[in-house]
């Protein structure tokens, strides 16, 4: 009896967490017949209608808040232009294998157009081969070959903008510290080097990296430690993400470290939200939403044969205490 | 009989000494280590992973493991976050019940998965456990990091005794509630009958049975209160970050707390094992971060160094018992 009740509870257990992937992936259906009208070229694909048209897309995960406005905007496209969408990621953004057998079962499962945002560029390239599809990849470019375009405004970029805003804030001298995501990941490497970039046009000496594995539990005890270590003479935290932010700039609060600029990246609700209530200064937002949509659109009109271009800049910007609140207006509009 | 406690003694302390060696090394390396703030600091450091290392300790003594302890305090953390957004729970005592008793009820399941449904090695049964709840803490909070936490909710982790305005940091709240923590676990460790069965059960299963020790109720009680610690160290966690993270379930904190047991005198094969070692060996963990982070030394390094500490105190620990087997050996001749 004993035993029956228990291995209820844990069937029950596995459904529910089944279920949660299964309501994660989504992928939307919704054959509008209006939008079908317009598809009159199908180009080297099967294609008929656009209602038949099936975009294939990986991102790197799909369980953290980034990915899930990237997510919303695949999954509203896929609404708007009326076609199917196959969305799919693996379980961390560290998943690299994970993600390189996706890419294989999805490419085997007869897909039109494949949008993907890739781990590690070159094995993806790799995995990816030679198919005939259109490829588009989002948010992290990478050198594939048959890929016809680039959507995403590059991690590098949206860094430099950010470091730009600290710079000008803490002005000339001032001294900086970065503490960064995962050491070797092509994303925090991106935003490494714009933030570096950023720095040294303003001259402002970087004079102590260290990583903290996203994790903001880690990111208090290494800006502690930063802290002592250059006697509290820090003006800006530059940080990879805004969870590193927010455990960073507990450890500055405790330390009583008073006028520091603290930058967080992506933008996310509780990140905008610390902005908000001034525990951060400000956060590197790429639109994840637009990037989305767009990469979708991008996708059915090449497979429509319609020109398409080659590089689709979904614009970046700096969220500080002046923009903050619309911004998160417009991020819970996303989610809903 | 005097040179078997002397040794004894010696084996107990060489943890301690190779802490002191370490201090050494690093207050002359660097004259930031040796500050009182930055003392108060390696505590601070320490909360998180030597309360999650307590959860891990009764769990190795009994010969076992428990990989999900990470995952387990996350969800702790991200299921007051669930409350306090989805609900708009703001009591504090409210969250940090719900906190504990989910903590709780997970390490209580993972005793039930052990002993009742006879999965073979805990190492299984909680690998899938940690699996399920990284799972479970993204889907509460749907993917989302939460902020705003209460105050109540808060101070564990972040307030300070005796903080004065003249630059001392203060005595952190998590590090002294550790150490009463601690005490309370030597009392019932080595005081209690529980306890006693604790360290049977893990030493030799089969005469613990034998001498009448109910092993599967013992079983679950160390796993639930492994359980009982990480909600514990969910708690801090989010004191000390101000946020519930939910993808940080997949940071190795099991690893971390498997390494300070280990230092400590723990062993895989059960039976053995100290609070204090413990505290030794997290303590240990957190001055080579401490150091390494003040000397400005890339992540890389710090990996290195770490790993080749745990191997260390491992070969060490082996070495120590191949030679009391060894001597035993000749003194029964």
């Amino acid at each position: 009896m004993k035993k029956r009740i228990l291995s209820m509870m844990l069937i029950s257990a596995l459904l529910v967490s089944a279920t949660g992937c299964a309501g994660k992936k989504a992928d939307a259906t919704p054959a509008s017949s209006e939008a079908s009208t317009a598809a009159a070229a199908p180009a080297s694909t099967a294609a008929s209608t656009t209602g038949d048209i099936k975009v294939g897309v990986i991102l790197k995960t799909l369980s953290s808040e980034y990915w899930s406005y990237v997510a919303a905007g695949v999954n509203a496209a896929a609404k708007d232009l009326g076609v199917k969408v196959d969305l799919q990621g693996p379980a961390s953004e560290t998943s690299y294998d994970d993600q390189n057998n996706m890419i294989e079962t999805m490419l085997a499962g007869g897909i039109d157009a494949f949008v993907i945002s890739p781990l590690q560029s070159e094995s993806v390239a790799s995995v990816i081969g030679d198919v005939k599809i259109p490829i588009i990849t989002v948010d992290t470019d990478a050198e594939i070959p048959g890929k016809i375009a680039f959507v995403g405004t590059g991690n590098d970029k949206a860094a430099y903008q950010g470091g730009l805003y600290a710079a000008e804030k803490a002005g000339k001298g001032a001294k900086a510290v970065i503490i960064g995501g995962v050491e070797g990941n092509a994303t925090s490497d991106a935003r490494q080097a714009g933030y570096e970039r950023a720095m040294k046009e303003n001259g402002i000496d970087i004079v102590s990296v260290q990583y903290a594995q996203s994790n903001p539990d880690t990111a208090a005890n290494v800006m502690e430690n930063m802290i002592t270590a250059q006697s509290g003479n820090i003006q800006i935290v530059l940080c990879h993400n805004d969870d590193t932010a927010a455990g960073a700039a507990t450890a500055c609060k405790q330390s009583g470290l008073k006028d520091v600029v603290i930058v967080g990246f992506d933008g996310n609700q509780s990140g905008v939200q610390n902005i908000i209530d001034g525990t951060i200064s400000a956060t590197c937002a790429q639109s994840a939403y637009t990037m989305g949509y767009k990469a979708v659109e991008t996708a059915v009109k090449a497979v429509k044969g319609e020109t398409v271009k080659s590089f689709v800049d979904t614009g970046c910007e700096v969220i500080s205490s002046e923009n903050a609140k619309d911004y998160l207006e417009k991020l819970k509009g996303y989610l809903k | 009989m005097k040179t078997k406690k002397m040794k004894d003694i010696v084996s107990k302390a060489a943890p301690l000494l190779a802490l002191i060696l370490l201090f050494m090394i690093l207050s002359v390396a660097t004259d930031k280590f040796l500050t009182m703030n930055n003392m108060m600091n390696i505590l601070r450091q320490t909360a998180v992973n030597g309360l999650i290392s307590a959860a891990m300790l009764v769990v190795l003594i009994t010969a076992g493991i428990d990989l999900s302890v990470g995952a387990n305090a996350i969800l702790c953390a991200c299921v007051m976050g669930m409350l306090k957004n989805s609900l708009g729970i703001t009591n504090p005592f409210i969250l940090i019940l719900a906190c504990i008793i989910t903590g709780l009820c997970v390490g209580f399941l993972n005793g039930l998965l052990l002993t009742k449904m006879h999965l073979p090695h805990p190492f299984v049964s909680t690998l899938g456990m940690k699996n399920v709840l990284c799972g479970l803490a993204l889907l509460v909070v749907s993917t989302k990091t939460i902020s705003d936490f209460p105050a109540g909710v808060t101070f564990l982790g972040s307030s300070n005794l005796f903080k004065s305005l003249d630059g001392f940091s203060g005595i952190p709240l998590c590090f002294v509630v550790l150490l009463l923590i601690y005490g309370v676990y030597h009392f019932f460790l080595n005081k209690t009958a529980l306890g006693r069965m604790i360290y049977c059960v893990g030493g030799n299963p089969e005469a613990a049975r034998l001498s009448g020790i109910n092993s599967d109720n013992v079983l679950i009680f160390v796993y639930s209160l492994s359980g009982f610690m990480c909600a514990i160290a969910g708690l801090v966690i989010v004191g000390r970050s101000a946020v519930a993270n939910p993808s940080a379930a997949i940071s190795p904190y099991d690893t971390d707390a498997i390494a300070a047991c280990i230092i400590g005198g723990a062993s895989f094969m059960g039976g053995k094992g100290t609070i204090w070692g413990t505290l030794i060996g997290a303590l240990m963990i957190s001055t080579i971060r401490n150091g390494l982070t003040l000397l400005n030394t890339s992540s890389s390094v710090q990996y290195i160094v770490i790993g080749m500490v745990i191997i260390a105190a491992v070969f060490i620990d082996v070495t120590r018992s191949r030679m009391e087997a060894k001597a035993r050996r000749l003194a029964a001749k």
